[in-house]
């Protein structure tokens, strides 16, 4: 018997979480939503909170390395909601599942309001929020190993898994791989000329932030950080800067105001959308036997290819 | 540290703890589906399996060089009797010549076998792959095309009969139903409780009132939608898929799902797929004056699945934002009743 996912009992969790942490008799746990982490509810008589069970996939280094960043931000004053420790002083419990060890974290519960796309002094804040990100993780001290996305990790490596789905389709592979190397070749010479690296969000854009009701732009969604290319983290501000004046302008003010933004960094910006675009796929490709095939069927890769030949015409509309 | 195993980065000692937390759904490799399938059914190498999708059941798709099946793994809410009696439905469509996926017999005769899994036994069924593509429902051929199948479902299924018990989509399944569901989480919302109160009396009695008037009550498909209608390919005719909301009820809830996706697009559509329907089998004004009252009754079911399902699903589907859009379409639907209203 072999699974590859499961959904585990809000209800054995609250059990789990009672032993483990002392945070007081916990009286309900639910399921929020399911994801590339399942999340839940999980209260006490006085208190609520957010558990998050990350799928086997995430190794519990992984795990403990997102961990040690939020509570090193946290700690610097960023807004992040930093993990609750358990009794034995640890961050992360590791729970055994059918699929193998997942690792469960808890948070608390954030009082919020969503971001808000149309008000650019939202976008001016999430420059600042994210230079402060930035700045601060460059004083991390973490034994913790962590992905470093290089040349191999952020494109070698995402276009290995995702040719193989164009196997009937020569022309759109064809594509794919001129693309990608000349992604590579790219960001290869960019590189050598000189971007900022380190610690990256991973998945910056609206839906990982919020507002706190004392008004501070906070941060969540962390499972995508690892070391990279900071320009990483700018792609999808850039790109939802091309079709709505002022975003970038606002962005990039409150970045600047905390943080160097240099001209190349947000000149390659534009190159890491379709870098991340080929991660997705490549992450739905790698993990096909607990999403489904439906993330990468014909119609889905149309979609895809479409993306990415836009962000081709942008590319080569640069200088 | 007081030599806790549990949060250590090693983990558990997997064997010894593994099946300590209780799993409500678990979706199974498709190389255990596979083996499971090449042992039980006359599927040999070489073969491959792809999950198609995750949901309250898992589909896969087993292709040979000759023919593909899809291999569907049941969730263990699913009654035995309820899955005994689609596949026995499925069996008696296909001998009357109703394009529909039969299922395939395992070697000893039975259309489902048992595959142990973390939660409990789930049923394993297997069908011959429908190829081609999804109907659109965008033009009047297709849609004419769709009416005949459904009228076909309907015309084979009045002889239909089955030892098997499964539940049926009256008045309990339509409405109480998904009330009790909904109610919990809608505590916070009591004018939209109120409002889903007094609907829900409205909705029963115009029901009862139909029915009375001579409703046609029989096998429906349950979620005869353009998604589950496959083209053939060119090659042959359409096939009707997918008969997991199958039972006895209305036959004019089969007519909500088209009548939703031609809503917005030419009349001309929904004229087609009536006529279609027509070819084969008569509908009463009745049916038809019915139509609309279903397309609710399905949308107020739905939220009742999500309701019944949050503890594998989340309440994500029941948040404010969700519920805020499902009150809106109620809202216009009473709107437009009224104005619908001598």
């Amino acid at each position: 018997m072999d699974v590859t996912y499961s959904i585990l009992s809000a209800h054995a969790l609250e059990a789990e979480v009672r032993e483990a942490y002392d945070i007081g008799s916990p009286v309900e746990c639910h399921l929020l939503r399911r994801g590339s982490s399942d999340t839940y509810c999980l209260a006490t008589r006085t208190n609520r909170f957010i558990l998050r069970l990350y799928r086997a996939s995430h190794s519990a280094l992984a795990v403990s390395f997102e961990l040690d960043l939020r509570s090193h931000l946290a700690a610097a004053g960023v807004a992040v909601s930093a993990p609750i420790r358990a009794k034995n002083g640890l961050i992360a419990l590791s729970l055994p599942a059918p699929e193998g060890v997942r690792q469960l974290a808890l948070f608390p519960y954030p009082v919020r309001e969503p971001f808000n796309s149309s008000d650019l002094t939202h976008w001016r804040s999430a420059g600042q929020l994210l230079a402060r990100v930035h700045t601060v993780a460059d004083t991390m001290v973490s034994s913790t190993p962590r992905a470093r996305l290089d040349l191999v990790a952020s494109i070698d490596s995402p276009l290995s898994a995702v040719l193989p789905l164009f196997a009937e389709r020569p022309a759109d592979a064809a594509l794919v791989e001129t693309m990608g190397a000349e992604l590579r070749s790219r960001l290869e010479k960019m590189a050598r000329e000189g971007l900022d690296w380190g610690v990256c969000h991973g998945s910056f854009e609206p839906r990982a932030m919020h507002i706190t009701p004392d008004g501070h732009m906070a941060l969540d969604d962390f499972e995508g950080c690892a070391e990279a290319w900071r320009p990483w983290d700018l792609s999808g501000v850039q790109w939802a800067g091309r079709r709505t004046s002022g975003i970038w302008e606002n962005f990039a003010e409150g970045y600047a105001a905390i943080r160097r933004l240099g001209p190349r960094d947000c000149e390659a910006a534009t190159m890491f959308v379709p870098i991340r675009h080929l991660s997705t796929l490549a992450s739905f490709a790698n993990q096909v036997d607990s999403w489904g095939i439906r993330h990468v069927s014909s119609r889905a890769l149309d979609r895809w290819l479409l993306f990415l030949r836009d962000c081709h015409v942008v590319l080569d509309g640069q200088p | 540290m007081d030599g806790d195993t549990r949060a250590g980065h090693d983990g558990w000692p997997h064997a010894a703890n593994a099946g300590r937390i209780p799993v409500l759904h678990s979706v199974i490799s498709p190389r255990t589906v596979l083996a499971h399938v090449s042992r039980y059914f006359s599927v040999q190498a070489p073969a491959t399996c792809h999950l198609i999708k995750q949901s309250l059941n898992e589909t896969y798709l087993i292709r040979q060089p000759e023919r593909s099946f899809i291999a569907r793994a049941y969730a263990t809410r699913r009654p035995a009797s309820e899955i005994a009696y689609e596949l026995d439905l499925l069996t008696h469509l296909a001998s009357r010549n109703v394009r529909v996926p039969a299922p395939v017999a395992a070697n000893d005769g039975k259309l489902a076998v048992a595959l142990g899994a973390p939660e409990g036994d789930r049923a394993i069924a297997l069908f011959p792959y429908a190829e081609g593509a999804q109907f659109a429902c965008k033009d009047a051929a297709q849609c004419r095309l769709a009416g005949r199948l459904l009228a076909r479902v309907h015309d084979a299924s009045d002889a239909f009969k089955s030892s098997h018990w499964r539940r049926r989509l009256d008045v309990d399944f339509l409405i109480d139903d998904p009330l009790h569901a909904i109610r919990p989480f809608l505590a916070h919302r009591p004018a939209d409780l109120d409002h889903l109160e007094n609907l829900g009396a409205r909705l029963r009695a115009r029901l009862t009132g139909l029915a009375a008037a001579g409703l046609d009550w029989g096998v429906c498909h349950g979620d005869f939608g353009a998604k589950n209608i496959h083209d053939g390919g060119g090659e042959t005719d359409a096939t009707i898929i997918d008969f997991d909301s199958c039972g006895e009820g209305w036959r004019a809830y089969d007519f909500a799902p088209i009548r939703r996706a031609t809503l917005n697009e030419n009349e001309e559509l929904w004229n087609a797929f009536l006529v279609g329907y027509g070819d084969v089998r008569p509908i009463r004004a009745v049916d038809l004056q019915a139509v609309s009252l279903f397309r609710l009754l399905r949308h107020l079911s739905m939220l009742g699945v999500f309701a019944r399902n949050v503890d594998v699903w989340g309440v994500v589907r029941l948040d404010d934002s969700s519920l805020d859009r499902w009150f809106r379409t109620l809202r216009a639907w009473d709107a437009h009743q009224a104005s619908q209203r001598p």
